[in-house]
């Protein structure tokens, strides 16, 4: 894949984690701290969680095909690198304030890493066997 | 005999055209001529250049600036670039599965999803090759799914 279209692909996720984060920020703003005042600022916290969530995907960049031992190799660092850059912006943000929460919140990010994974497979089966019948049609 | 070449558009198809007064053997001989091209690609193994089937090609790889066929048991080195065999053959079910590989679509016993977030196709022979994501959609298209 060529820089470009990585840096394409990457916006893309960029944007949709943005719209996530507002999406949430305003369900759970309005559920429950409705009497909560933002101000201008507010503005910006989706636009750097949305940062701090795409940039550590810049590891899996290879302008050659990755092997698969390669492609491992550079899931479990992007999932290091994504678990410090999000517990750093906790901390800076000070939401993470003790140990504790901060092991849990890591144990969640791991969490919902294997989960989009996992989901990820299930789709992807479901193309394969689509594609198996495919050429099945057209082998015959 | 007259010979007359026409060169057309790549959008074009190929087509050789006969015109006689009657189909003698001359002719006959000019056809088997034809159908035997069609559908062949020439292939080097060292000194020695073989005519090779499309139908008889797993895949074709580009490695370092050169572009190899495989076979069930062989390989054959062949003098064009990727990308021409891809437009050349794309109707013969030959499909870009990724940068460097060119596979037969008529040779993949089944697509199976893959680690490392792409797909991999078992091959009739027992080969894998990898099948990149941003090709998927494309053959999903070629097999109207």
């Amino acid at each position: 894949m060529s820089f470009m279209s990585f840096v394409k692909k990457n916006l893309i996720d960029y944007f949709i984690i943005v719209t996530g984060v507002n999406i949430a920020i305003a369900v759970l703003g309005m559920n429950y701290k409705p009497e909560e005042l933002l101000g201008y600022d507010a503005f910006f916290s989706p636009l750097i969680l949305g940062a701090v969530a795409v940039l550590p995907s810049f590891v899996f960049y290879s302008r050659r095909e990755l092997s698969l031992r390669q492609m491992l190799i550079r899931r479990v660092i992007h999932l290091i690198v994504l678990e410090l850059t999000l517990v750093g912006f906790g901390y800076i943000a000070g939401l993470l304030t003790g140990l504790n929460i901060t092991i849990s919140f890591v144990l969640i990010v791991f969490a919902v890493y294997v989960f989009t994974l996992i989901i990820r497979w299930i789709i992807d089966s479901k193309t394969a066997l689509e594609i198996n019948l495919g050429l099945k049609r057209i082998q015959e | 005999m007259k010979v007359r070449i026409e060169t057309i558009n790549k959008t074009e198809e190929e087509l050789v055209l006969i015109r006689c007064y009657k189909v003698n053997d001359e002719v006959t001989e000019l056809v088997d001529f034809v159908r035997a091209r069609d559908g062949m690609v020439s292939g080097y193994d060292n000194t020695q250049i073989f005519q090779i089937a499309l139908r008889d090609i797993y895949y074709f790889e580009g490695v370092d600036n050169k572009v190899y066929a495989y076979l069930k048991n062989s390989v054959y080195e062949i003098k064009s670039k990727l990308y021409e065999l891809e437009e050349d053959y794309h109707k013969r079910k030959f499909f870009r599965c990724s940068k460097s590989i060119l596979v037969n679509l008529l040779k993949i016993e089944c697509v199976k999803p893959a680690l490392n977030g792409r797909f991999t196709a078992k091959l009739l022979n027992g080969e894998q090759v990898i099948i990149s994501r941003q090709y998927v959609p494309e053959l999903k298209k070629i097999l109207q799914i």
